[in-house]
């Protein structure tokens, strides 16, 4: 898958958990650029994150997120 | 010595972890002068500990990130499997309470929740706010597990010069942390396991906040202090439902579970308090499992 694709599949399960429409997220988007993006709803995408890509991050990897971009770069690698 | 404490976590947590300083900033925008005061007070004697360990609150927040990130996976797994990921006091025991990094981070994160989520606050609150009802029955005050010494502080500022606290703990590390915190010759500091406490001992008032989840058996335990209790006493006792942690063992599932447990115990329920970890409608807080904090005021039945 590219970036923009996993990406694109991102943009979804945010929408659905934060319960919104036309979001827009790209590589650089952080936690503070979208209001609903709280801890709960962190710990809800990461569910879905994990099973929509069928992965299971590790607790390492989940820590070291800075943006979205660091997430994709985690799917990508577990997609290998 | 930083005088606003809440300010300098603040802007540690916005450097560190934009989430949980939203969270805190959302928290922050509905607290009183009250719980300011209140903080502020906790983390000056909290700041005392991290003098002596050299350390400063940027250690803290650090340890907090990581507990939070601890609690991030064990609630991930949680959702998918309706457990907890330890199972017995063995596990805990070689994993957590055997390693000293690992127990020292949990604590110094636990500091710092104290006063940075709503729902240990509330816990926190309660306590504070209704300890003047208990002030002319207490003679003899015992606390188990008594971590940073928040709430035994608390109830020296309350009861009377002759009362006479205890505080017991299993951990040599946790004795440490509450001695250096405290900073009193007023509380007598016991290293034991409290099943070793002869039960010809009475007690007027318990606390016991956040120990019971961490047991395989908290039904013998609550008996246990049921012994050490004078027939007219309290205990006030505290424990989260679906709170997955690195060193949770035993899980309860709502209030009502809770409740049950302690009638189970021995005991009647004179005041209680339960509130989400996430400030949220209940339909979706129960939907999602979030973790509930459960705070009572219980005598022997």
């Amino acid at each position: 898958m590219s970036n923009a694709e996993i990406i694109a599949d991102l943009t979804k399960i945010m929408e659905k958990i934060f319960d919104v429409s036309d979001l827009k997220i790209s590589m650089d988007t952080v936690a503070t650029d979208v209001e609903d993006w709280d801890s709960l709803n962190h710990i809800q995408m990461v569910v879905a994150v994990e099973k929509h890509f069928k992965i299971k991050f590790s607790s390492t990897e989940i820590q070291n997120w800075k943006n979205v971009g660091e997430i994709v770069a985690s799917i990508q690698n577990k997609l290998g | 010595m930083a005088e606003d404490y809440i300010s300098v976590i603040t802007s540690l947590l916005e450097k560190t972890n934009a989430i949980q300083a939203k969270k805190f900033k959302t928290f922050l925008d509905t607290c009183d002068d009250l719980y300011r005061k209140r903080a502020n007070l906790f983390f000056s004697q909290y700041e005392r500990l991290l003098n002596h360990l050299g350390k400063d609150f940027s250690y803290s927040v650090d340890c907090y990130n990581r507990m939070n990130t601890d609690m991030l996976y064990e609630r991930i797994q949680f959702l998918d499997t309706g457990k907890y990921s330890n199972q017995s006091f063995e596990d805990v025991k070689n994993k957590i309470y055997l390693s000293p990094d690992a127990f020292e981070h949990h604590m110094h994160g636990l500091a710092i929740a104290q006063f940075v989520w709503w729902d240990q606050y509330q816990r926190f609150s309660f306590f504070a706010d209704n300890l003047h009802k208990y002030v002319d029955r207490t003679g003899r005050y015992l606390e188990v597990g008594g971590g940073h010494g928040l709430y035994i502080s608390e109830a020296l500022r309350h009861f009377n010069n002759d009362t006479t606290f205890d505080l017991v703990d299993i951990s040599p590390t946790s004795i440490e942390m509450s001695k250096v915190a405290l900073n009193t010759n007023r509380v007598n500091y016991i290293l034991k396991d409290i099943f070793d406490f002869d039960g010809k001992e009475k007690f007027d008032f318990i606390t016991i906040g956040e120990v019971i989840e961490h047991v395989e058996d908290p039904k013998a335990l609550m008996q246990k202090l049921g012994e050490l209790l004078n027939d007219n006493g309290t205990i006030y006792v505290t424990t989260p439902a679906n709170a997955p942690m690195i060193d949770h063992i035993y899980l309860f599932h709502d209030a009502e579970d809770i409740r049950s447990f302690l009638q189970n115990a021995g005991f009647k329920i004179v005041d209680e308090r339960a509130v989400f970890a996430e400030n949220m409608e209940y339909k979706k807080a129960v939907k999602y499992k979030v973790p509930l904090m459960y705070a009572a005021f219980i005598q022997k039945s």
